[in-house]
Order: C-alpha cells, then structure tokens, then sequence
C-alpha cells in the first residue's frame, strides 16, 4: 500500500499584542496556552501542528508586535520572517482597531512573503458598530482576507483555504514604496471600514467613571476586596469537603498497609500522601476561586485601567502604572508577574518591578495568609485582615521601589502609553476553561509534583529525628522574629514551593510521627502559635524570600546572579525588620 | 484652532500637526498610528493622575499629560 506523501506548509502567526494571536493558536492546534488582556504574553516560539488530509500544517506563534524593528520582541520576529523558514505568514489583525493593525499587516507584507490577513474579533468589532468590507480589502492590499472570530471557532475554515490560496499565487503585488506605513493604513481603513459610533457611548461613559480618580479608585479597593473577601469566603466550604473526602481515603486505605513494614507506609501514607492531601484542600479551592475572579476582571479589559489609575501612586515610587499590573499579576503567581515585567519599556524601572514583585503574596501563599487569620478571625474579620496584608504588601513594594529609585537604582522617569483595550463582556466559557484548567490545574499539578517528593523527605526527617532538632536550633533566631522554631523551619524549607510552609511546620510541631491528615490550625494552636506568632507569620508571609521558580524566573529574565540575589535579600530583609517590629510592640501589648 | 494636545477638553475632535518628543516616546506613537494627520479625541482626562486617555480612529490610548504638551493639535470646527 503507498503512503499519502504528507506536504508540510509552515504558517507564522504574526499581529499586535492582543488580538487573539494565541487564541486561534490554541484553537488550531488543540494546545492551550495563555492568552490574556495585556501584551508581551508570548515569550518563546511556540510551534502546534494540524494535520489535514495530506497537508501538515505547522503554525509558528510569533510574539505580539507593533512593529518588526523596534524592541527585541519586534527584531526576533522580524527576523524570523526574513529568515524564509515561513511559508506563508498569516498577520491576524483586530477588527474593531484594523487602522493600527494595517500598519503592522502592511510591513509584513513588504517582505514578499505569501501573507494572509485574518481580521479576527469580529463578533466584538460588530458589538461596537464596526463592520469591515472584506473583498475591498484584499483588493486593496492584494492578499486573501478572512473574517473570523477565533474564540468562536468562526471562520477557521475559510482560514485554512485561504492559506492554500496565498501560497499557490505569486506573493502581493502591493508593494509600498510611495507612502509609509501608517499613512497607507490609514487610507486602507478608510475604504473599507464604517463605523457606527452609537455603539461607544457607554465605553466612553464607562472610562469616564472607571479612570476618574474620584470613583475609580474606591472602585479598584472595593473590586480588590471583594476579590480577597470572596476566595476567603467562598473557599472555606470546599476545603473542609476536600479535608474530609481526604481523612476518608487515608482511614479506608490504611488498614490495607497493615502488613507493610512501618516505615514503608509512613512514607507512602504519612508523608506523601498527607502531604499532597494537605496542600490540596487547602490550596485548591482559594486557588479556583481567585483565578475565575482575576480572569473576570482581565477578559473585560479592567486591568489596563487598573495601570491607568495607579500610574501616579507608582510614579512617585520610581515605578509606573504598568508595575501595578505586574504586581497584580503577582498575586497569582511572583514568576508570572517577574515574566510580566516585560511590558515595561525603562530597564531600570522594570528591574525595580522585577525586585518587588515578591513581595506581593501569590496564590500558594494565600492559604497560609488565610489560615493563619482564620484561627483568629470570624471569616470576614480574615478576609479584611488577609486584604489588609495584600494592602502591606503592595506598600512595602511600593516603598522599597521609591528607596531603590531614590539611591541604588536612580532613573529618569520611562515612557507610558498604555493601550486601553474597548471593554467587554466577560466570555464565560472562556474563563471557566482557562483560570480553572490552565491556571488551577497547572498549578495545582506543580504543587503535586513538588509535594509528594518533599512529603517523603519530611517523614524521614521526622522518622530520624532531624526536624526536631532543626527546630531546637531555629527556637532563638524565630523568637527574635516572632515566629517559633517550627514556623522559621516551615520558611526555610518551603523554598521549593510556599505551598509547602504549614505543612511542614504542622509536621515539624507534632514532635510524634504524624499520622493522617490532621486539622492544620488545631495542630498549630496545640503547638503554642497564638495570635502574636500568628500576625508576626502573616507578615513574614508576605515578605520573605521568593520561591524556587521565581528565582529561576528572576535569573533568566535579568541574566544575573547578583541580580537574583538582591531580589532574595530585599524581601527578606523588609520581613526580618518588620517581623522584630511588629513583635517588639505586639509583646509589649 | 492651534494649541498643545494637553489643552484638548474631552469629547472635542482634533487633528494631530506635530509631535516633538524623545525618539522613543515618538516611535511608540507611531506604533498606535498616532503621527502628525491623525484624528484624535480626548476621551477622559484624569488631571490629578497626570494621565490623558486618548481616543484614535480606532483605540483608545492612554498619555501621560506632560508628553501630551509636546505634541500640537488644531480643534475641528
């Protein structure tokens, strides 16, 4: 039998940041990535296949540009479309901002390569009274046009065709040398763009209230707490569930091991699989809760605003507005916020984002954040105190900014400008399967994979007695910071994740082999943590050391050592002063 | 009308004439087809931010104030 001979065809995906570049990645190739509301997402090559029939297609997802020879970004790409491995580039423009995409679409079509132009986001362009006349466009420009909205799965078809068709025909003919660019777009959109402005009247209306510092920002508290109250709140219910369906497994499959030697079924039961327990009931639920929420608020487009209202505060600290969204960004995850840094322009400025960022608790310090609280706390007095620590942390990144940018690391201040992407409503399918899928259960998973090995460690830790004595050893320098020898222990070993942090301190506090999943904050209580230990914690929760993979993160985005190693002072260095503060004056209570 | 864009009041339509900033800024401008010819809008202006939220054909664009002074504009009638 003869094999259908495949012919490969390799497509760039090229366009602004924004635009739903990644997005028709994934619904191409069935690979889920990040695609989110601010720009500078894409960081390596990513590369997904689609077979069809006897054709491979092999898309290459380019980093979102303005240009092709401005910031590094825009020279890679430029050079990886001068590089002739694409067949045919495909420049995916927004429809409801086509002007600005045209410029980028008209540069990569002077490079002579077969170009199709997909004008992607339709159904949102038409929501704002825009509509794009399709054939006058591919006349004008001389290249195959689709219209397509990739979140939508519309026009995915045609798409493919249309790529048959720019590679079987000469590359365009419409080479611009008489007009730049921009000016060319302009003529381009003008032709073949209408635009009803109804639509933007409550957009515009809605600025008016969102950027106005007066409303705008008791709004971004009030969001910001609501965020924190209801990943408190909502979370309790669920890990009490998860707790209980846990302790369940552990007594059902214990009795199985009774013919285990001891120490096999104390690595397996009591130290792997209590720990994973452990961390998954209480990790998971704030986690899902947290990431719907801020992907709510990033699909609507509030983020950039959020950078808009707070480009004044973070001025004043060295920073810009832009340092707030990485800050925030952080709030998920410190070595996704380090990443974000890249969408600030001033090298000094996106070093100082870069040193701070960890300041800001992420999701796996959270549970830590709101256990602790909620030992003491009714859930709402937690969540109000858990915000107020977010509150600490954002001012100590803020304040060490304003130090570094006043001494170390002076600057003159970087230019903004900042697109505002049109809000809209949040795409609910969208969000469920991207902050519960890829972002819970990606992190979730890394946990694991962290958890179980450490959890085996811990109990053989334990099993020869190693913990208590690292204990004994930490009792005086936790002391000194409000802590105590089990909590400083939990720190310092919790480096590979900040997951890890009341687990092995529960671990460390029992002093006799653990056995099953035990309630964290009994143990706690039982091991001498009071509300003073516990505030002084929080506080050392927030500002200490940053995790494994954001270290790492934070080497490869600066390419130094000696930069990794401030960014591992620094914070550690606030949380020691302010930890021998705070328990100088709560002692002398 | 001829005056700097920082003076533009929200809601008023006008016509970019000349943009004299940092190569940089200028270059970043470019990237938004904000360039001497373009239509702009004030959309919103948060006086005490230092911010301007400009309104191009087809996006919105937020300006620090004092790069908006930079830049010359004529009000359409």
């Amino acid at each position: 039998m003869k094999r259908p001979v495949v012919r490969k065809l390799t497509v760039a995906l090229a366009g602004n940041p924004n635009v739903g570049k990644s997005t028709l990645f994934n619904a191409l190739t069935g690979l889920r990535r990040h695609t989110g509301n601010w720009s500078g997402k894409t960081v390596d090559l990513a590369r997904g296949h689609l077979r069809r029939g006897d054709r491979l297609y092999e898309f290459v997802d380019l980093p979102g540009t303005y240009g092709l020879a401005g910031t590094a970004e825009e020279r890679l790409a430029g050079a990886y479309l001068s590089g002739g491995e694409a067949d045919c580039v495909a420049v995916i423009c927004d429809g409801g901002a086509l002007e600005r995409n045209l410029i980028l679409a008209l540069q990569v079509i002077g490079k002579n390569i077969p170009v199709v132009l997909c004008v992607n986001l339709m159904d949102e362009a038409r929501r704002q009274g825009i509509s794009v006349d399709e054939k006058q466009l591919s006349q004008l420009l001389g290249v195959p046009v689709v219209l397509m909205s990739a979140v939508r799965r519309q026009g995915l078809e045609q798409f493919l065709q249309s790529i048959e068709a720019a590679v079987q025909s000469p590359p365009p003919r419409y080479l611009p040398h008489w007009q730049t660019p921009i000016l060319q777009a302009q003529s381009v959109a003008a032709q073949c763009v209408r635009e009803d402005g109804s639509a933007q009247a409550w957009r515009i209306a809605a600025d008016r209230i969102l950027l106005s510092r007066r409303r705008g920002i008791p709004i971004l508290l009030a969001l910001l707490f609501l965020l924190i109250w209801l990943t408190v709140f909502g979370a309790n219910y669920p890990s009490q569930w998860l707790q209980a369906l846990f302790d369940w497994g552990y007594t059902e499959i214990r009795p199985l091991t009774a013919s285990w030697p001891d120490w096999i079924s104390g690595i397996l039961l009591d130290g792997i699989y209590a720990t994973v327990a452990r961390i998954l009931s209480v990790m998971l639920p704030p986690m899902a809760i947290f990431f719907v929420l801020f992907t709510i608020l990033e699909d609507v487009g509030y983020l950039p605003r959020m950078a808009f209202l707070l480009d004044s505060p973070m001025r004043r600290c060295g920073g810009c507005g832009k340092q707030a969204l990485t800050l925030c960004m952080g709030l998920g995850c410190n070595a996704v916020g380090v990443t974000g840094c890249r969408i600030i322009e001033s090298p000094r400025e996106r070093l100082l984002a870069i040193l701070t960022n960890a300041m800001i608790p992420c999701n796996g310090r959270f549970p830590t954040l709101i256990l602790l609280a909620g030992m003491f706390c009714t859930p709402s007095q937690a969540a109000l105190l858990v915000a107020g620590m977010v509150v600490l942390g954002m001012a100590g990144a803020m304040a060490t900014s304003g130090l570094l940018s006043a001494t170390a690391l002076r600057h003159t201040p970087s230019l903004f400008l900042l697109e505002l992407p049109p809000l809209r409503r949040p795409r609910l399918g969208h969000i469920l399967t991207f902050a519960l899928w890829d972002r819970t259960a990606h992190i979730s998973l890394r946990a694991v994979v962290v958890a179980a090995p450490a959890g085996a460690a811990l109990w053989l830790m334990q099993y020869f007695g190693i913990l208590k004595a690292a204990v004994g050893v930490l009792e005086a320098p936790g002391m000194l910071l409000g802590l105590n020898g089990a909590l400083l222990l939990g720190f310092l070993l919790s480096l590979p994740a900040n997951e890890l942090m009341l687990p092995i301190s529960v671990m460390a506090l029992t002093g006799v082999q653990l056995q099953g999943v035990t309630d964290t904050a009994a143990v706690l209580s039982a091991g001498g943590v009071t509300w003073k230990v516990a505030l002084c914690a929080m506080i050392f929760t927030v500002f200490h050391w940053p995790c494994c993979t954001t270290l790492m993160t934070i080497h490869r985005e600066t390419g130094s050592l000696r930069r990794t190693a401030e960014a591992f002072v620094l914070p550690t260095a606030v949380g020691i002063l302010l930890c021998v503060l705070a328990s100088a004056i709560v002692w002398a209570l | 009308m001829e005056m700097a864009l920082d003076a533009l009041r929200p809601g008023v339509w006008a016509v970019v004439m000349q943009i004299d900033c940092a190569p940089a800024l200028r270059r970043r401008m470019e990237d938004f087809a904000l360039i001497p010819g373009t239509r702009v809008q004030c959309r919103w202006r948060a006086e005490r931010s230092g911010l301007t939220a400009l309104q191009l054909r087809h996006s919105v664009v937020a300006l620090r104030i004092s790069d908006a002074r930079r830049i010359r504009i004529r009000t359409e009638a």
